[in-house]
């Protein structure tokens, strides 16, 4: 059963001189329920365009976003968002931080300190509640940013190159924890990033876009059982397919390339 | 950043504060035998004993406690209605963009008018009395914090205004937990430099006609060259001054501190 459903998204940005972008071309795509789905391609090719169409954040040209069978306006508390560099407010320490969906919410407050509780402890942040943002790391910043978004038990996350601000190994950690909590939460995710390891490594399915416009070049699928193995015959093998595919770009496209 | 920092809190080497020290108390040296032998017009400098003495004397004639009070009475009323109002008009600016279009060019416009060309007006509309200081520090103070209330509310970091939308946050909620606490660095930068202005504002429109304050006191003692009472008043003022601002800053401290990653950082 999908649970969301990209019907012929098409967007068009207009800038100041009148010129038309085309950043995202008929895209169709079903996520279906504990899906995680991420999203591949190189930098400007509409990714972060996609994302917010989805989270209802930017409104497409055309087309529409089902969520759960009926369509969808706007934001829903259905659907949590993880930001590229946490985005946690600078004023609040990280525990209110992570409450505030909560309070937005209106869940009264030994509630909001329950839940909160739980998911510092499920996120790993256990000890860093009553710190400020700036006194934790980026992994740090970027776990509790995740938090943020777990605590609101959302249906569906979606993450925007959440790990890009980070050094790679501590990459490499909030990798195996993104799959762990994926796993223990049966969230369906909808993960974006420019890395083809990383894509390979979390994904069930893969969705390569093309730039200009962005649009779906090829869908893969990577059914593999976890703990994944980064050197696995079978996972390399998927992430040489995405580098022959990314080197053929759809036909019409071709002569952009000669 | 860290550097920053260090400069602020760190500290300085000794010798340093030795030479700045040494160079303070030459001058007050000079000064003090330069009046005394006659080297310099009495009219012109005032040494720092006869400095002295017009304070004992003006706190035993009671003469500069009325004056004190009421500059202070005049600077409190007319700074605190600026904060509020000021504040509070942000606040609904922000809330309500459009009311800011509809309004702004309003402002903006009595904004422009310099301020000082101004008191000869107030002066016939409010009298040479509380009213007219009142409404000159005001508006010294408002629309600098007005603006400084806005502007910082518009450097909202875009990402956080998209998090109160997944949020599904209402525009109270918006403006109360995300575009105000983002603005806060930038309305402590505009009470900052309103504290000072303030002090200025009502010494000036003190000395453009009144009964009484500091302003008052440094046209009278000019009218009879009473040299080291204008050096009074003038330490007196520049003292007030740097405790306002001082003020501000400890306020700040106080609510930001904790967060901020340097204490004068304006984003
Ligand atoms: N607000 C905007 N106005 C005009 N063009 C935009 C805007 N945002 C993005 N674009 C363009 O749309 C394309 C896709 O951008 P984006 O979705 O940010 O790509 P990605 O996240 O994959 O790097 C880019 O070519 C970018 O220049
Ligand atoms: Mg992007």
């Amino acid at each position: 059963m999908p649970t969301i459903e990209l019907r012929n998204i098409n967007k068009e940005y207009s800038s100041v001189d009148d010129e038309q972008t085309l950043a995202l071309k008929n895209i169709n795509l079903q996520v279906s329920d504990g899906e995680f789905v991420c999203v591949l391609g190189p930098s400007g090719c509409g990714k972060s365009t996609l994302l917010e169409i989805v989270a209802g954040l930017l409104k497409q040209s055309s087309g529409e976003i089902i969520l759960d069978g009926k369509v969808q306006f706007g934001t829903s508390r259905d659907i949590g968002v993880v930001f590229q560099d946490s985005a946690l407010f600078p004023w609040r320490t990280i525990r209110r931080n992570i409450e505030f969906g909560l309070e937005i919410a209106g869940v009264p407050r030994p509630e909001r300190r329950e839940r909160a509780e739980r998911t510092i402890d499920l996120v790993g942040l256990g000890g860093f509640a009553d710190k400020y943002p700036h006194q934790l790391s980026g992994g740090m910043r970027q776990r509790a940013g995740l938090a943020r978004t777990l605590v609101a038990d959302p249906q569906v996350i979606l993450m925007d190159e959440p790990f890009s601000a980070v050094d790679h190994l501590t990459r490499l950690t909030l990798q195996d924890e993104i799959i762990r909590i994926w796993q223990q939460e049966k969230k369906t995710v909808f993960f974006i990033t420019h890395d083809v390891a990383e894509a390979v490594y979390l994904a069930t399915r893969i969705v390569l876009l093309s730039p200009r416009p962005g649009r779906i070049h090829q869908i893969f699928e990577v059914p593999f059982e976890r703990p994944r193995s980064r050197n696995d015959a079978e996972i390399l093998n998927i992430v040489e397919k995405i580098y022959i595919s990314i080197n053929n770009p759809p036909a019409d496209q071709t002569e952009y390339f000669i | 950043m860290a550097k920053e920092r260090k400069g602020r809190t760190g500290k300085k080497p000794l010798w340093i504060i030795i030479v700045q020290v040494a160079f303070v108390i030459l001058l007050l040296g000079w000064m003090e035998i330069a009046v005394s032998k006659g080297w310099v017009n009495r009219v012109f400098l005032a040494s720092p004993s006869q400095i002295w003495n017009e304070l004992v004397y003006t706190i035993q004639e009671n003469t500069l406690w009325p004056h004190l009070i009421l500059s202070l009475k005049e600077v409190t009323v007319g700074y605190s209605i600026s904060v509020v109002a000021g504040i509070g008009l942000g606040v609904l600016f922000v809330s309500f963009p459009t009311l800011e279009k509809l309004i702004d060019p309003l402002v903006a416009s009595v904004m422009a008018i310099p301020k000082t060309a101004i008191m000869p007006l107030l002066i016939v509309w409010f009298g040479i009395g509380f009213t007219s200081k009142v409404v000159l520090v005001i508006l010294f103070c408002f629309f600098n914090i007005l603006y400084n209330t806005v502007t910082g509310a518009k450097q909202t970091r875009n990402d956080h205004i998209k998090l109160a939308s997944v949020f599904k946050a209402s525009r109270a909620q918006t403006v109360f937990k995300v575009l105000l606490p983002s603005a806060l660095p930038s309305i402590f930068n505009g009470l900052r430099i309103t504290a000072a202005t303030a002090i200025t504002g009502v010494v000036f429109a003190e000395m453009a006609a009144s009964k009484g304050g500091l302003g008052f006191m440094l046209n009278e003692s000019q009218a009879v060259l009473n040299t080291p009472r204008l050096y009074l008043v003038i330490i007196i003022v520049t003292i007030l001054s740097v405790l306002f601002v001082n003020i501000v800053n400890l306020v700040e401290r106080i609510t930001c501190r904790r967060w901020m990653t340097s204490p004068h950082q304006s984003k």
